[in-house]
């Protein structure tokens, strides 16, 4: 798992180091590629507006995953209500990293990654994208997350469960 | 429930998820797009000009209408303004689709506004826009050149100008995708121009019309120095 970065001085100071990562968190979270940076934007305004209200003390991430989590929630209340639903828009993978730059294995291990979180409900999603990507650990993901360490295991059990099942189960496809 | 360690992952979906934590969701180029967005709408924009030839303001404290006395106040030159008035060469969005505007309700769970209609972004050097994007490209980057020209003209005091840009904008685009922006310029553009009354009811209603609109602050009455 990925080590947690210590925090920063000031929001100011680091919020373009922290940029990929929240798109990413956006990504993983289940956003469609052509909204990553449109919500991405909408994150480090929040995070901005509130930022009197973060400890320094505290590792940025999993702070900044709050707030993503906040605003992927409402895009996808929002997009229930509108002709915008997930899948409708098509990838902008231009705006992605250049996929010349990667291993096609890559890419395809990506999709299989966002297709399996697909089966974890975001609440479970979440937990599971952070812990498990983001190496953060679980005390300070229910923390970020405002639940409580119980809950937290739980839905991280759950999550692995419907994880392992879902990757088993694209990579039969797969093959047939 | 209880808080005893779940089941570990399997070796296969380990290797997997190490191998998704070193992907890069942006590339390099929509990353710095995104930056100069982000620093417009908090106005970490002009800070950065500002910062080449004076102290930048606390960071907490800052706000877009600070930044706009300071560059008011010509305080403000050389590369921060030069990037201001830079051409105005709007970044192709991610994507361009019809969608109805949701109605304005914050979810129920959550104290944050929802996502916000994209703010005018920074100038930077547009990309060579892609075959098919490019031409769904072409009237949001009008409206957002429009407004960026109001946007400038308003950190310069030139009141006319900004007017000019705005009332463009709405001729061209009276239910443009950055109606939203449009407004809240021409609010700023009010309180400039000491016309407190009439700001204060567009305001009003800026805020009626947009409740979690990200562009609130912007909106407030300009602070005195």
């Amino acid at each position: 798992m990925a080590e947690i970065r210590p925090p920063p001085k000031g929001f100011q100071d680091v919020y373009r180091a922290e940029l990929q990562y929240v798109a990413n968190v956006v990504r993983r979270l289940g956003v469609e590629p052509g909204w990553v940076e449109d919500l991405t934007h909408d994150v480090f305004v929040a995070a901005f507006r509130r930022q009197d209200a973060y400890d320094p003390s505290r590792p940025i991430r999993p702070w900044l995953f709050s707030f993503a989590l906040k605003r992927v929630s409402a895009f996808r209340e929002r997009a229930q209500t509108t002709r915008e639903v997930r899948g409708a828009v098509a990838p902008d993978v231009a705006d992605e990293a250049p996929a010349a730059d990667q291993r096609i294995a890559s890419r395809q291990s990506r999709d299989l990654v966002l297709q399996a979180l697909d089966a974890l409900d975001l609440e479970k999603r979440a937990v599971f994208v952070l812990h498990e990507i983001d190496g953060c650990p679980i005390p300070q993901a229910a923390e970020a997350l405002g639940i409580p360490l119980n809950t937290a295991y739980s839905r991280l059990r759950r999550g692995r469960e419907l994880f392992e099942e879902a990757v088993r189960a694209l990579q039969k496809a797969g093959e047939s | 429930m209880s808080n005893e360690v779940p089941e570990p992952l399997s070796p296969k979906v380990r290797e997997l998820l190490a191998g998704e934590a070193q992907r890069a969701t942006l590339s390099d180029e929509a990353l710095a797009r995104l930056g100069d967005r982000i620093e417009s709408s908090v106005g970490w924009a002009a800070s950065a000009g500002a910062a080449a030839g004076a102290a930048s303001p606390a960071v907490g404290a800052l706000t877009r209408w600070k930044v706009l006395g300071v560059l008011a106040a010509g305080a403000v030159a050389g590369a921060g303004a030069d990037r201001l008035l830079a051409p105005v060469a709007v970044p192709a969005p991610p994507v361009i689709v019809v969608v109805e505007r949701p109605a304005p309700e914050a979810p129920p769970s959550s104290p944050e506004p929802a996502p916000a209609p994209a703010p005018v972004p920074a100038p930077r050097p547009a990309p060579a826009p892609r075959p098919g994007v490019a031409e769904r490209d072409v009237p949001l980057a009008r409206e957002r050149a429009l407004l960026e020209l109001a946007r400038t003209a308003l950190s310069r005091s030139k009141l006319d100008e900004a007017n000019e840009a705005l009332a463009r904008h709405e001729r061209e685009f009276p239910q443009g995708t950055l109606v939203e922006e449009r407004e809240a310029l021409a609010i700023q553009a009010l309180w400039l121009q000491g016309k407190p009354a009439l700001a204060k009811q567009r305001a009003a209603r800026f805020r009626s019309r947009y409740p979690d609109s990200v562009l609130l602050p912007s909106i407030e009455p300009p602070e005195t120095p």
